[in-house]
């Protein structure tokens, strides 16, 4: 069974290889173009492909129908053909350089959150390189039914994807996969990336997104009004995909001096989840993740202020040191004497850290970013968009295409 | 106030040691040491604000803040819970050892230890560190205990973090030669590493030798199957299954309980399925996580455990393991894996605890 599947799996990477000629010689607007209309396909609820996302991504992910619906507005929004074909322009290079597209690409998605896909898969084929996508076992829905709807807008495009899943620890077929890709992009925990990048040969790139989290930042806001805007913005973060994902806020700082103070802003921050919890309910909760749930609770009940309603709950603990939530809506205010007092207690979270959600205006953000200390470099967002980066945003501090694309140097070339 | 209840907890584990029940006893001795609790220790006094009477005591606040009715300073012991990578170590702070040695060797009479008379001992080999090298291990002052309490040439084969290999083959070698019953106590983990270490060497162990496991993994061995685990210590040892006992214990406990195979066994009883006995003095019930509602039987839930030797802590304890109740029993499911949701978040816990 195993010597049939590595089989099949190596003439798979042996047809994606092939189909990379047909590939190369595509206009990179043109891809734009198509995946544009794939993704529209799923993004409509009227289209059957959008209706199959609706009805069978809730059992999947265990996200509610409204969540979904919500997560797939709010990616395929960033997905349009303009915002793909300025991924297309950027991905070409200096002036002087023409863009070599990888031979072949692998996607190894690990139980990341379900729209995981969507960038890296978008940009592997604008950068025209075929991509063999390695989907979770438990949640490979939207992989298969975007490469249907890939193939009914363009079946030559959707000749260069493909994709898999089989469960982890298959370990001929997991070196069959990543024996011939140029580029390996894997999503997973420390365990799974490092495991991954023994198996790999010197020459493959490696593009490893680990396990990672979020944190919001409240700078002292002047007015109450401001306050409320900003607890309605990060509640949405805090309630996206469920708290489930590595942009996802675990905590929350509030800077002191403002017009709220930190454990005002925790009651509305409790209001606004409340308020969310009608508009975009929280799944249902496993066994498993209810005790993890009440034992961070248990702690917030003694050491802070709790605050807690159906499927949230956020508590206030001062100056504590940070506590990582469970996720599933459970989420910590704290007090930040300064925004310098913030950056420090987010540098034990080095490279994990991948996301900061900021409330206030631009120079808000800029002040933040400037204040990070080494190695962080997470991405610095408005909050309300933490999960909602762009397709163009920078994955892990990192351009999103890297890996996919080498440049070819022309000395004295002419432009194109 | 304390001492009387300590004396009344006392009386009753006492009362209790042969097996014998009386819930309502035991049930309304704990809502009056609850609320002794709840006046002397402050974190519980919040608990109890928050969650309504007789609420459990998560064992994350362990780690957090301080959970003692009495202070810091008339500690008689601290055990701590092993390390794990969220950083901070729980601690279950003692102000006397008294009750925790009275529900120790009643429980383990009882169950692991059946057919040992008050004055009768057997070989006991630990595959644990010793309690001098260990003095904030629960477990291993217990074992030191069970030393003192059922031992006779008792061996310690976990020395310095690792399995004295030759010194463990030496001490089943002298059980087999002098033909004598022995008891191995030891980790599950521990017990892994010997696995390991052992390679072909095999043994025979004298009829009623037993073996008693305890603890999960946490990292420090590959991870076994309860049943696969059960099935090479028995081919290892030359264990009949039914001689081979899981033991549940946690640091911020007193109280211990124990599968009931070895006593079935011993007393010549029929053997029972896998699942913890409830000492009488100890209430263990299974909860919905969300509403802590207690859950009926055959559903599974989230296992709390209300312990009547937790006189200077909290004495009801919300642990983190997943159970289903069964009768008068509780199956044990495991421990809940960690605070992980299925997304890419998390698992970052040794960068703040680096």
């Amino acid at each position: 069974m195993t010597e049939q599947a590595e089989r099949a799996l190596r003439e798979m990477l042996e047809r994606l290889e092939e189909s990379g000629a047909a590939l190369r010689a595509r206009d990179p607007e043109e891809v734009a173009d198509v995946l544009a209309r794939a993704w529209a396909l799923i993004a409509n609820p009227e289209l059957a492909p959008g209706r199959a996302a609706r009805s069978e991504l809730p059992s999947s992910t265990g996200l509610t129908l409204p969540m979904i619906a919500w997560a797939l507005a709010s990616t395929f929004e960033r997905a349009g053909e303009a915002e793909l074909c300025e991924a297309a322009r950027r991905m070409r290079g200096p002036d002087g350089t023409l863009a070599a597209p990888a031979r072949l690409s692998v996607l190894v998605l690990a139980g990341n959150v379900f729209t995981a896909c969507v960038q890296p898969w978008s940009l592997a084929l604008l950068a025209r390189a075929p991509l063999l996508v390695k989907a979770s076992s438990r949640d490979d829905l939207l992989p298969r039914l975007f490469h249907a709807a890939l193939a009914e807008v363009d079946p030559l495009l959707a000749d260069a994807c493909a994709v898999v899943s089989f469960p982890g620890g298959t370990a001929e077929l997991e070196a069959t996969l990543l024996s011939r890709a140029d580029v390996v992009s894997a999503y997973g925990s420390d365990a799974t990336l490092t495991s991954i990048r023994q198996r790999l040969s010197a020459t493959t790139a490696f593009i490893p997104h680990g396990n990672g989290l979020g944190a919001g930042f409240v700078p002292a806001l002047r007015s109450e009004a401001d306050a409320v805007a900003a607890a309605d913005a990060l509640a949405l973060d805090v309630a996206a995909y469920d708290q489930r994902g590595c942009l996802s806020p675990h905590a929350i700082w509030v800077e002191r001096g403002g017009a709220v103070d930190a454990l005002g802003f925790a009651r509305m921050l409790a209001g606004s989840l409340d308020r969310l919890s009608v508009t975009l309910p929280r799944g249902s909760l496993a066994t498993a993740t209810g005790a993890a749930q009440l034992q961070w609770r248990g702690v917030a009940a003694v050491r802070g202020e709790l605050f807690e309603g159906d499927g949230y709950a956020v508590s206030y603990e001062g100056e504590a040191a940070l506590r990582l939530s469970p996720g599933y809506r459970n989420v910590l205010v704290l007090d930040a004497a300064s925004l310098g007092a913030f950056a420090l207690a987010l540098a034990p979270l080095g490279v994990h850290l991948k996301c900061v959600g900021v409330a206030g205006d631009a120079g808000a953000r800029e002040a933040v970013a400037r204040a990070l200390p080494p190695p962080l470099a997470p991405r610095v967002c408005e909050a309300g968009r933490m999960q909602r980066p762009s397709l163009l945003s920078l994955a892990d501090g990192r351009p999103p295409w890297e890996g996919l694309l080498r440049y070819i140097d022309r000395d004295g070339a002419l432009s194109d | 106030m304390r001492d009387a209840l300590k004396a009344r907890v006392l009386a009753l584990i006492d009362r209790l040691s042969a097996g014998t029940r009386d819930d309502a006893a035991r049930d309304a001795l704990l809502r009056e040491l609850g609320a002794f609790q709840r006046d002397h220790v402050a974190p519980y006094a919040r608990l109890w604000q928050a969650r309504g009477e007789l609420p459990a005591m998560p064992t994350d606040v362990f780690r957090h803040v301080r959970v003692a009715v009495h202070p810091a300073g008339d500690d008689r012991r601290v055990f701590l819970t092993s390390g794990t990578t969220s950083g901070a170590r729980g601690r279950h702070a003692l102000r006397d050892l008294a009750l925790y040695d009275r529900a120790a060797e009643a429980a383990a009479r009882y169950a692991l230890f059946p057919d040992l008379g008050a004055a009768k001992r057997m070989r006991l080999c630990m595959l644990a560190p010793h309690p001098d090298e260990a003095p904030e291990s629960s477990l291993s002052y217990m074992l030191g205990r069970f030393e003192g309490w059922f031992g006779d040439d008792t061996r310690w084969v976990w020395r310095d973090g690792a399995l004295d290999r030759e010194a463990l083959i030496e001490s089943l070698r002298a059980a087999e030669r002098a033909a004598e019953p022995m008891a191995l106590l030891g980790t599950s983990f521990a017990l892994v590493h010997a696995e390991d270490a052992l390679g072909e060497v095999r043994f025979a162990l004298p009829t009623r030798s037993r073996l008693m496991q305890t603890g999960g993994y946490k990292g420090r061995s590959r991870e076994v199957a309860p049943d696969a685990l059960r099935a090479a210590l028995g081919a290892r040892y030359g264990l009949d299954d039914a001689w081979i006992v899981a033991e549940y214990g946690m640091t911020e406990l007193s109280s211990q309980m124990y599968e009931g195979t070895v006593r079935a066994a011993a007393l010549g009883e029929p053997i029972p399925a896998r699942r913890l006995w409830i000492p009488g003095w100890v209430r263990a019930s299974v909860v919905d996580p969300s509403t802590l509602a207690p859950l009926p039987e055959g559903v599974a839930g989230v296992l709390r455990v209300d312990d009547l030797a937790n006189l200077d802590s909290v004495c009801a304890i919300q642990t983190s393991d997943l159970a289903i109740a069964r009768g008068a029993e509780i199956e044990l499911l495991g421990r809940a894996p960690g605070a992980t949701p299925r997304g890419c978040s998390l698992a970052v816990e040794e960068a703040l605890s680096a």
